[in-house]
């Protein structure tokens, strides 16, 4: 080899070494905040905030959180411990408003076993069951020995022994710090708080919230979550396709939705429903995880069969490399390797993005209008719930000038009729709220606000 | 564990066992709480196999690209990022340092102790932020967000481009992050990309099949190469070949950018390709552009129809492919391509490629230095295969 060759042979070397991905150097976190802020650049969410919400810079605008009680304590912790190379880690509890939807991505699995409520399984719509008392007794011992859980779980079998709920029943789960129910009363807060340092917090939980909500949604594009496997995939195999696209996309190599949001009756829907079509099901149907290729579980689909000779692939609904095969000892060992991964990554990257877009539309869909001293519904048909009216003053404190039960009404129609504000009150603003279901019945929140002439 | 009921636990297979002796001393050692450290995806100086240590400590000096003028004051932030959990896992700590560059356009961040950190360090990010360039990090490019190969621990040399002058703000605050450490730093950038994603349309509007994980990327290298732009323009010296910063590359969009290596813009070249729904959608972005380019001229002498146009220092072509349903926008500097007669010869030169933009998957853009080839860790390529072929490859 030439002098010069020499050093250049050691570069490309070394350029190999750098882009080799280490095998323990994985970091989960990057591929879903890059999921969620694909969803988010693709969404109305700016416009919202921008119209809607009255937020001037959009989703660039900057907002403080403040998290109080038990809860607040739990929730500030965990931000406490987020990566601070990609923007996401608040600074002095702010962040800009986009920056809060991926910080709740990446805290949905800060401590890394609330992923044991992501699992869904169509065939069963139940969640995580790989585990019990004493079955899942190597799983506490792991986690005590990694640290990601304690000696003392481990003594008591309080730690995550292998089950989990479904992950359609952690979303509404009051106990989920991050679920459905805190992200609608933080909304309706971001609208009806009394200062403008209280209305920005609440949109702040609000974003953060969606975030997480985000990333239980995206999971449904994970084969492992989405047929029962926990204990291969991620308990002894260490969730190698996790880190294979973690470490080849990061976060900023994570694709766009290609298809704009579906439009759902319920959020659930973008997960599973009835025509199959929903991320778990497509994702359940036609792709493997470790603990699920052929031979090792009941599951049935995909079906495939080796082909002749002593190795191979079989191809599936968009891959060429659905698993790879080879003969050894008269048996067929099947196994997922890095072309499965890719081909694996290049079709589920896309339809976890657009699912993720799909349910922050969903959030914050919908919409009211004043206008002719009347309250009209936007886009999305309302039920039943409650409407509340706030007046504005000079330094935009707002206090409630009435609130009353509405049945709701139909897209674009007249809900109510606006409240009269009393003179030298000194409001400047008028602001309405509606908290309750749209004709659905799904919970929504929706606000509009006026100037006062 | 003791009583009347006892508790019956299977310590029949020696792995069980065994780890249930670590856990207890563990719990005797209080060894549980000690940060384990990941192997460094880079190395620890340029040109070096020894791999790096992700604790630190780091060296280097900070550039302009064009002039090779050290900068200082620049800002650089180390970020050590720590997990926990050995199956899905997640964040359990972070440690930072900032620092600005001397007179020299040198840093020096000193190895920072993982002691009394929770989990494992397994990665560590260094970026370099200055208002009016490009910022850079150690773990990705600007270019085409691609893996970044070239980072070392010490004797890093960082040559940061200036802040083109339609260059995306988005795509910026998206690089580096919009809040964090730099929150303060990039402050100015917020109200540029509010207003920039308040114009944007999203990919998928553009795409009218609506169809999800169909749509693949187009890929605009496959027009010309930079051996070829050479051959016709005379130039001499060497290109860094990346895409542009104003649009990702998606199923509608792609863009390559030959930037001449040492050299001012009026020597780079750029292609940028769009494809549409049909003929009409395409011939109607024809049209648009045709009225917001400067100094435009119809000439129609590529393709379905074409026209120059100029600015400054840059001459363009701009072609319509009804049948591909593209729009190509060649753009180059006056002292690469020197006239217009130059710029439409390549332009008639990429023509009959059209067709293979939409085929295959993209290659990513080359590290910086020279006319490079695409990067060795690209994915594997996907071919499109009938199962029965598919069974026939090797794993």
């Amino acid at each position: 080899m030439s002098r010069r060759g020499e050093p250049v042979a050691a570069m490309l070397f070394a350029l190999v070494l750098g882009a080799a991905p280490s095998a323990r150097a994985w970091d989960a976190a990057t591929t879903h905040a890059g999921l969620t802020e694909q969803a988010i650049y693709a969404s109305t969410l700016g416009r919202i905030l921008n119209e809607a919400l009255r937020r001037p810079l959009g989703l660039y605008e900057p907002l403080r959180i403040n998290l109080s009680g038990p809860r607040g304590e739990r929730l500030g912790a965990a931000l406490g411990r987020l990566g601070s190379a990609d923007g996401y880690a608040p600074e002095g509890g702010r962040l800009p408003a986009l920056e809060w939807v991926v910080a709740g991505s990446v805290l949905e699995e800060t401590p890394a076993t609330r992923v044991r409520h992501h699992f869904y399984d169509p065939r069963t719509r139940g969640g995580l069951d790989q585990g019990g008392f004493f079955s899942g007794m190597n799983l506490r011992m792991d986690r005590a020995l990694d640290g990601s859980g304690s000696v003392r779980d481990f003594l008591t079998g309080a730690g995550f022994d292998g089950t989990g709920r479904p992950s359609l029943t952690w979303l509404e789960a009051t106990d989920n710090d991050l679920g459905l129910s805190w992200f609608y009363e933080a909304r309706e807060r971001a609208a009806s708080a009394v200062t403008p340092r209280e209305r920005d917090a609440a949109l702040a939980e609000a974003l953060l919230v969606a975030g997480a909500i985000l990333h239980v949604v995206e999971d449904a594009a994970e084969p492992a979550l989405v047929r029962n496997d926990y204990r291969e995939e991620f308990a002894r195999s260490g969730g190698p396709f996790r880190r294979w696209v973690a470490e080849r996309y990061g976060r900023l190599g994570v694709p766009a939705p290609a298809a704009g949001p579906i439009d759902v009756t319920h959020l659930r829907e973008i997960i599973t429903n009835e025509d199959e079509t929903g991320v778990a099901d497509r994702t359940a149907a036609h792709f493997f995880s470790l603990g699920t290729l052929p031979g090792t579980t009941p599951i049935r689909s995909p079906e495939v069969k080796p082909g002749e000779g002593q190795r191979g692939y079989v191809a599936g609904e968009g891959v060429a490399h659905l698993a790879a095969w080879r003969r050894e000892e008269g048996r067929v060992v099947w196994q997922l390797d890095e072309r499965c991964y890719a081909d694996y990554a290049r079709v589920l990257l896309p339809l976890a993005a657009h699912a993720a877009l799909s349910a922050l539309e969903h959030l914050f869909r919908g919409g009211l209008s004043l206008s002719d001293g009347k309250v009209f519904v936007g886009t999305e048909a309302l039920g039943a719930g409650r409407l509340s009216f706030y007046a504005e003053d000079a330094m935009g404190r707002r206090r409630m000038i009435g609130s009353s039960d509405v049945s709701g009404a139909a897209a674009e129609d007249e809900l109510a009729n606006e409240p009269s504000i009393e003179g030298g009150a000194g409001a400047r603003r008028l602001v309405a709220v509606f908290r309750g279901v749209d004709i659905e019945g799904e919970p929504i929140v929706v606000s509009a606000e006026r100037r006062l002439e | 564990m003791g009583g009347a009921t006892r508790l019956r636990m299977n310590l029949s297979t020696p792995d069980r066992a065994i780890k249930l002796l670590l856990v207890f001393l563990a719990l005797s050692s209080g060894l549980g709480c000690a940060a384990g450290l990941a192997e460094a995806p880079f190395a620890s100086r340029p040109g070096s196999v020894e791999p790096g240590d992700l604790r630190g400590p780091f060296y280097g000096q900070v550039l302009d690209a064009d002039s090779s003028k050290p900068l200082s004051g620049a800002t650089v932030l180390v970020c050590w990022d720590f997990v926990q959990g050995s199956g899905p896992n997640g964040p359990s700590g972070t440690l930072r340092r900032v620092v600005t560059t001397n007179a020299d356009g040198r840093y020096t961040v000193p190895r920072v102790s993982v002691r009394g950190q929770h989990g494992h360090l397994t990665r560590t990010s260094l970026i370099v932020y200055q208002r009016g360039y490009l910022a850079y990090r150690s773990d990705r490019l600007y270019s085409d967000l691609g893996p970044r190969g070239d980072f070392a621990q010490t004797g890093n040399m960082i040559r940061l481009e200036r802040f083109p002058n339609e260059g995306s703000h988005v795509r910026h605050l998206r690089f580096i992050g919009a809040g964090g450490p730099l929150a303060q730093a990039v402050a100015w950038e917020l109200q540029l990309a509010s207003d920039e994603a308040a114009r944007l349309r999203p990919s998928w509007q553009e795409n009218e099949t609506g169809a999800v994980g169909d749509s693949r990327p187009i890929d605009a290298t496959r027009l010309l190469s930079a051996d070829e732009l050479k051959a016709v323009t005379g130039f001499q010296g060497g290109f860094t070949i990346g895409k542009l910063g104003d649009r990702q590359t998606s199923a509608t969009y792609d863009s390559v950018h030959f930037r001449a290596a040492g050299q001012p813009e009026k020597f780079d070249a750029a292609i940028r390709v769009f494809r549409d729904a049909d003929a009409e959608a395409a011939e109607l972005r024809y049209e648009e552009l045709q009225h917001d380019y400067p100094e435009v001229e119809e000439k129609d002498e590529v393709g379905d129809r074409s026209l120059r146009s100029r600015e400054h220092d840059i001459l363009g072509v701009v072609a319509l492919d009804k049948a591909h349903g593209l729009v190509v926008v060649f753009t180059c500097g006056v002292d690469q391509c020197h006239d217009h007669d130059t710029v439409v010869g390549l332009v008639k030169r990429m023509w009959p490629r059209l067709g293979r933009v939409t085929a295959g998957r993209p290659r990513p853009a080359a590290p910086s230095g020279g006319d490079a080839e695409p990067a060795p860790e690209d994915p594997p390529k996907v071919q499109e295969k009938t199962q029965e072929k598919a069974q026939e490859e090797t794993p």
